[in-house]
């Protein structure tokens, strides 16, 4: 079962989220509401896949993209964002990002966006992040 | 070309020159007698020539032909045989160096005199005597060498031809094809192009784009092209876009970044839609784009929801009937001078603006729910233009307002809604009398109360029945608000709450409570906008993210029946309260302390305490509570609150059937 992060300081998109992949089969192991938080969950339970909120507290999703990357290269985020925001998007693909959802969003949407990046590029074998 | 490379037919060839047509012939010293010539002669058949060398070297040539005409002269036989060779040799000879180029020897060996056509010729290497080349079998070589020459010659023009033949049909069979294909698409409802990392757009487009953009496309740069139509985009989104996608080299991330591309536009009047597709040409990434006309398509939905929307107000102008009508009325007083009333008290103008905009925006709302769709886009328009005054603060004046409320004519942003009420009924929909209607079984029961009084029917029994066909079940009255709530949940972005109307059938007349049916909208309004938490919150304090709220009406005796209001909100703030109820001076710190909850939450409906303080705020100053409090004891009724923190508030009407 695919185990899955997300990453939002909104209570309402977390619960949506995550009534839409449980209904997908998906397991969700962890929820963060800022950059700071998702960087740590991430090294404790190595999800196959997050969803990152662009514009959070603390840490911005952006910057918790980068770091997850340095420290696990083959990370698969999903960057959630609101209209408008199609230039950060951009940077976050940039960096690193595997694909985006724009808010608000259909579950239809959710789940083709999900699916796409899990069964695309994901059949490797996990990166086993060296904690130190 | 590799046939030709294996195949060295070049006899012309300098490398290969004259050695390989070198013979040995015998040769013989000058001062030898013609009779050892013509003894080498008879002895070798075919020796064709004697070489004659003075020390070794070449000096002469005697031919086999030459020699014998010689000697079958009529001396010729005497005259030469007791003689040195020198007199029988020809010393005019051809010689050469072996590194001679063949056809420079050719040339010479054909320009000497006919007779001494076929004479050998003597090559030389390094100044050193070392054979003779007979023209003969130079000759003969040579055209077996040409023959073979002429073959692959011929065997290449044939490859030739058929390649050529090949190449043709090859061409047309391509030309046939590319012409079917770009005949498809010229003839799809779509527009087709293409460009690579230049972003300049390929000449293969189709016709759809040149009658779109109005010129032909092809070599001009896609961004400068479509970026005019796409204005509302993030400015250079094409450009980061392009750049991002022919940089990065992953399948699934090209088709993310193509996806973030705007998509809809409207070009010479038309919808366009622009898909865009990863492609790849000659081991390149490029990009493809298809042009849909949509246009029609959203005319359609469009149509679809103008016709709804045109069936909604036909149903509700059957089943609103006076209240539509009332509405209108209300509606055409405040522009015809009523708005004045808002500002007689003059303490606080922005307030009174407030007051002004609450009820402009009130009729916003219920046009919308009365299907005056057109009407209520108008007045949000209007509302803009009373928002701009608000914005003047402390520079606004009446004078402002009375500008733009004489500006504004009613009736025009009456007019497209009532003209389809009109079309459907004629205008005698607001002349005529109001047609008020029972379920048959009512008729048949007043009937039936008649028939049994038997004339002992006095006057006010008679109108009690009368007054009895005008009822309605006040659970009617209620539902009506369902379509409010959905438009107040949508304006205050909340999920729509459900909504229950349950208990008892009470019937009461539809006039006597229209002050109280209507001032309910005010807790209605406060439930959504305050009582009842942003779907957030809720999930946060464990409540199921739909609110609720609930009528629910009993029958307490042939009298007296209730109603109570109920949210599961957050319930009213008593702190709140009784800090509004300290400043307005209403009653001391001392005071508040002492009075119970309920009476604290009463507070709310005192008119007193939505005494006017300057807010910037369009709601939660309590507006409307004291109205309902009217509204219910005119009635003749008693209403109390109940409410408790997080859980929610209820309202409590007693009142009777009849006033």
């Amino acid at each position: 079962m695919k185990r899955i992060m997300i990453v939002d300081d909104s209570l309402i998109i977390r619960m949506n989220l995550k009534k839409i992949f449980e209904k997908q089969g998906y397991e969700v192991v962890a929820e963060a509401v800022n950059g700071q938080e998702a960087i740590e969950k991430y090294m404790s339970t190595q999800p196959d896949l997050v969803t990152m909120d662009i514009t959070m507290p603390q840490l911005d999703g952006i910057s918790a993209l980068q770091r997850i990357h340095m420290l696990d290269k083959n990370a698969c985020i999903v960057m959630i964002s609101a209209l408008g925001q199609e230039v950060k998007i951009i940077e976050a693909i940039n960096k690193g990002a595997k694909h985006y959802i724009i808010k608000p969003f259909k579950e239809e949407t959710v789940t083709n966006v999900i699916n796409t990046v899990l069964n695309a590029g994901m059949g490797g074998c996990k990166n086993v992040i060296n904690a130190k | 070309m590799s046939s030709m490379q294996n195949n060295n037919f070049n006899v012309f060839d300098n490398e290969s020159g004259l050695e390989q047509f070198i013979i040995q012939t015998p040769t013989l010293e000058s001062s030898s007698y013609g009779e050892s010539v013509k003894t080498l002669f008879e002895n070798n058949c075919d020796v064709e020539g004697i070489v004659i060398t003075e020390n070794g070297s070449p000096v002469g040539l005697v031919m086999r032909t030459a020699f014998f005409q010689k000697m079958g002269t009529y001396y010729g036989n005497s005259l030469y045989m007791k003689r040195p060779a020198s007199l029988l040799m020809d010393t005019d000879i051809l010689k050469a160096d072996v590194n001679e180029s063949i056809s420079k020897i050719s040339i010479q060996a054909m320009n000497r005199e006919p007779r001494k056509l076929y004479d050998y010729i003597i090559i030389y290497k390094n100044n050193a005597y070392i054979g003779v080349v007979s023209i003969q079998l130079f000759l003969i070589e040579l055209s077996k060498q040409n023959e073979a020459q002429i073959s692959v010659l011929k065997n290449q023009q044939q490859k030739l031809v058929a390649a050529h033949d090949q190449e043709k049909l090859f061409r047309q069979t391509l030309e046939y094809q590319s012409a079917a294909v770009r005949n498809l698409l010229d003839h799809a409802d779509q527009g087709f192009l293409w460009f690579g990392k230049d972003l300049i757009i390929k000449n293969e487009f189709s016709y759809k784009c040149v009658s779109l953009f109005g010129e032909s496309i092809g070599s001009l740069p896609y961004i400068d092209l479509v970026s005019p139509y796409f204005k509302d985009a993030a400015p250079g989104i094409f450009q980061m876009v392009f750049d991002s996608y022919f940089e990065n080299y992953s399948p699934i991330t090209d088709n993310v970044y193509l996806m973030l591309l705007p998509a809809d536009c409207v070009i010479n009047g038309k919808n366009i839609r622009f898909e865009y597709r990863r492609i790849e040409s000659d081991g390149q990434k490029a990009v493809m784009v298809i042009l849909n006309d949509i246009t029609e398509k959203i005319n359609l939905e469009k149509a679809m929801i103008d016709d709804q929307n045109k069936q909604r107000l036909l149903i509700k102008a059957f089943t609103r009937h006076s209240q539509i009508k009332q509405m209108l009325n209300e509606f055409r007083e405040i522009f015809s001078g009523e708005y004045r009333s808002y500002f007689k008290d003059d303490a606080c103008f922005a307030d009174n603006l407030n007051e002004l905009f609450r009820a402009v925006h009130t009729f916003k709302g219920d046009f919308a729910q009365y299907g005056f769709i057109s009407a209520s886009v108008k007045l949000h328009e209007f509302e803009d233009a009373l928002l701009q005054i608000t914005n003047r603060g402390q520079n606004a004046t009446i004078s402002d307002v009375e500008h733009i409320m004489e500006d504004c004519d009613p009736e025009k942003i009456l007019k497209d809604d009532l003209d389809i009420i009109y079309e459907a009924v004629g205008s005698s929909y607001f002349d005529g009398s109001e047609i008020i209607s029972f379920p048959k079984t009512k008729l048949a029961e007043i009937e039936h109360k008649i028939r049994s009084a038997e004339g002992s029917l006095t006057p006010t029994a008679a109108i009690a029945l009368i007054e009895e066909l005008k009822r309605k079940n006040i659970k009617i009255f209620l539902e009506q608000y369902r379509d409010y709530l959905q438009y107040l949940a949508n304006r205050v972005i909340k999920n729509m709450p459900i909504y229950l109307v349950d208990g008892d059938d009470i019937a009461i007349d539809e006039e006597q409570y229209n002050d109280f049916l209507k001032a309910l909208v005010h807790i209605f309004r406060n439930a959504m906008d305050h009582g009842i938490e942003t779907d957030e919150e809720r999930l946060a304090c464990g409540k199921d993210e739909r609110g609720l709220l609930e009528c629910h009406i009993t029958r307490l005796d042939d009298k007296w029946f209730t109603l109570i209001i109920s949210d599961d909100g957050r319930g009213l703030n008593i702190d709140k309260i009784k800090e509004k109820a300290l400043k307005t001076h209403l009653y001391t710190a001392a005071a508040l302390e002492k009075m119970p909850k309920s009476e604290i939450c009463n507070l709310i409906f005192s008119d007193h305490f939505s005494t006017k303080t300057c807010t910037d705020s369009l709601s939660g100053r309590g507006v409307g509570m004291a109205a309902i409090q009217k509204a219910c004891i005119n009635l003749g009724g008693t209403l109390e609150i109940l409410t408790e923190e997080n859980k929610g508030t209820s309202f409590l009407f007693r009142l009777p059937y009849t006033a």
